[in-house]
């Protein structure tokens, strides 16, 4: 049996292929054909995948080795039924030879070969994005991607973008076909019903029917020598919704900053009120005591004051009762230049509110009155002056003129009307002598928030006009 | 004590004559270059919003011999050291002095120099006025001009970073809540009071 067996190995193992069976043949032959078509897959995917060549050819040297192993079995069993001729003939005779065990483990090898291929495909395919996964991956990104070049024509355009081309210009973006069309439409406002363009500087802002908003960057980039355009949308819907309420609460900001400064300004002045509504109920109160001491006495009371001393008493009272009588804001305005203008023996005119100005605007108003009555007392030798505020669009006028000697020749700017200038000019203001018939001296200052744009041209400083009185007789 | 009280008090003196009595203090000057004066009881808040301190200022420049006395009711904390700097001669809290102005305007004429050691002080929140360093009081008098915290740094040349600090500080000191309150509370009170609209003269 022992020898039996030997017998049965060493036959097979010495067998050549003209001694197999056909069914033999043909299954090694059906192998081979799979193992080919198994190959051409593999070279396929490599191609497919872009990969170096080396692995293409690997894949065809298997390939060409298959196929002429396939041929060789062929042309090995036609020649057992049939004469062939030429290197068929050749291929029969070499492979009719050929040792079937070999043969069983060359299929068996490149067999085992696929699966090494295979697993060597798949650890590149998990480790390489191919195009689709990388399209499929833009694809699901919440920015709209658009690529196109120079000509318009597109390159790539991800879901997103194709989905914001619908809502925008009612198609898709394909449908459009143009890169270009996109952002032309989008500036010329030429959108879909619903949707609208927002001015939010240097990008492109739109507002979708859904109250969505998106922005779009563009730029442009050089790939090799060509062109290509990009366009990035970025939906900024809750940062509009923030910049908008912030937008409002610096607006509230504002109003109370400026209530501020308004209450500041006028503190000055609240302050000062303040004091005199004190000492007029302090006044009040004395008044209350004086009436009292005086009914004891009239009484014949015994703790009683004396009529010498309550004489004092009532001179005080007296005097507290003028304290007492406010006659308002503007007169006391008024009162306060004409009380010492009248002391300089000069008879002065105010038309026009003091109380409608603003604190700065009275400051400088005030200055201008000390430096214009000083000077029209002590070198001009004036009698009368003339003041005039006026309120206009766009700022106040403040006019002063005196009916004193006119300079001749240039006026050179002492210490104060040089003062006067630069304060008027640091508000935004402008100021101008004119000499003709008349000293004229005019400060305009503009709103605030708005400056001056030389009302009176900003190079000429003096200029002789007609001198016309602001108010009271030709002179 | 309103003006007309100082006149009946100057006339009732014996020693003193009225020579004038202006309701504000930018024509002060205008009323020493044409009489004879020997003394000024200056308000620093007065009619049209003019400052006494400045008036005193232009004053002291053109006629140094003329004395000033500055008469306030206001806890300003920066008035006494703007009066020594201007050479006022004396400085006299209305309200709070007890030696009497009579006094004060004889030493005054006797070469004396009278000022109080300090302001009054003041409670604002849980602080009191003589609580902040000289800095905070430089930003509360910021604060009220109604400017934004950036406009504050760039005019006392600190960083945005360094004012929003000091404002917390003092919203901390004073356990108020807002900028917006601690600067109207700080108006109130006359710890600093905003009497400076135009540029320093030269």
């Amino acid at each position: 049996m022992y020898e039996d067996f030997n017998r049965n190995i060493h036959i097979l193992l010495y067998r050549t292929l003209i001694d197999c069976p056909v069914i033999f043949i043909k299954l090694c032959m059906f192998w081979s054909s799979l193992l080919i078509l198994v190959f051409i897959h593999i070279g396929l995917v490599n191609l497919y995948l872009r990969r170096p060549w080396k692995y293409f050819l690997h894949t065809l040297l298997n390939l060409l080795g298959l196929y002429i192993l396939v041929q060789g079995i062929y042309f090995a069993d036609r020649l057992r039924v049939e004469p062939v001729e030429g290197y068929a003939r050749a291929a029969a005779i070499v492979f009719q030879r050929m040792n079937a065990v070999v043969l069983v483990l060359v299929l068996l090898l490149e067999s085992l070969s696929l699966v090494f291929y295979y697993t060597e495909l798949w650890n590149y395919v998990a480790k390489h994005p191919t195009v689709r996964s990388i399209k499929e991956g833009l694809d699901y990104l919440p920015t709209g991607l658009l690529y196109y070049w120079e000509d318009g024509a597109l390159m790539f355009a991800n879901l997103e973008m194709d989905l914001l081309a619908q809502k925008m210009l009612g198609r898709s973006i394909y449908a459009v076909g143009n890169g270009m069309t996109l952002e032309k439409s989008i500036r010329e406002g030429k959108l879909s019903e619903g949707c609208q363009f927002m001015d939010r500087g240097p990008q492109l802002t739109v507002k979708l029917a859904d109250q969505k908003v998106w922005q779009f960057h563009m730029r442009e980039f050089l790939i090799g020598k060509w062109t290509v355009h990009e366009v990035l949308a970025y939906d900024i819907t809750e940062e509009n919704r923030l910049h908008e309420e912030v937008y409002i609460q610096y607006g509230e900001l504002r109003k109370i900053a400026g209530r501020l400064r308004h209450y500041s300004e006028n503190m000055r002045e609240l302050t000062h009120e303040e004091e005199v509504l004190q000492a007029k109920i302090q006044v009040h109160d004395e008044i209350g005591r004086v009436m009292l001491a005086t009914k004891r006495y009239l009484a014949g009371a015994q703790d009683a004051p004396t009529r010498e001393e309550l004489l004092p008493l009532w001179q005080r009272m007296i005097v507290l009762h003028h304290t007492a009588q406010d006659p308002g804001k503007e007169e006391n305005a008024v009162r306060s230049l004409l009380e010492v203008s009248e002391l300089l023996g000069i008879r002065t005119e105010i038309s026009g509110k003091i109380t409608s100005l603003t604190p700065v605007e009275r400051e400088i108003f005030m200055m201008g009155a000390r430096e214009t009555l000083s000077n029209a007392c002590r070198h001009a030798g004036a009698q009368h002056m003339w003041i005039s505020i006026m309120k206009e669009d766009g700022g106040t006028t403040i006019k002063y003129q005196n009916d004193g000697k006119v300079p001749k020749g240039e006026i050179i700017e002492g210490g104060g009307l040089s003062g006067l200038r630069k304060q008027t000019e640091h508000a935004g203001g402008h100021m101008a002598i004119a000499t003709g018939n008349f000293f004229i001296l005019t400060i305009f200052l503009p709103e605030r928030g708005k400056t001056d744009a030389g009302k009176y041209g900003s190079t000429e400083k003096y200029g002789t006009v007609g001198g016309t009185a602001i108010s009271g007789p030709d002179c | 004590m309103p003006r007309q009280l100082f006149e009946a008090m100057i006339a009732g003196s014996g020693r003193y004559e009225l020579v004038k009595s202006i309701r504000s203090a930018d024509m002060a000057d205008l009323v020493c270059g044409y009489c004879k004066v020997d003394l000024i009881l200056m308000d620093v808040l007065t009619e049209l919003g003019a400052s006494g301190l400045s008036a005193a200022g232009r004053i002291k420049r053109r006629f140094p011999a003329i004395r000033i006395i500055i008469v306030t009711s206001m806890p300003e904390v920066s008035w006494i050291q703007r009066a020594r700097d201007l050479g006022v001669d004396s400085f006299w809290y209305k309200e709070v002095n007890e030696e009497p102005i009579l006094s004060i305007m004889d030493r005054t004429m006797r070469g004396e120099h009278v000022y109080p050691d300090e302001a009054p002080v003041v409670k604002l929140g849980d602080a009191l006025s003589s609580d902040f360093t000289d800095r905070e009081i430089e930003i509360l008098r910021e604060l009220i001009t109604g400017d934004t915290n950036q406009e504050i740094a760039d005019r006392l040349h600190l960083s945005l970073f360094t004012v929003k600090d000091y404002i917390k500080k003092l919203l901390l000191k004073t356990g108020l809540h807002s900028r917006t309150e601690l600067a109207v509370k700080i108006s109130q009170a006359g710890i600093v009071i905003n009497d400076r609209q135009l540029i320093e003269p030269d």
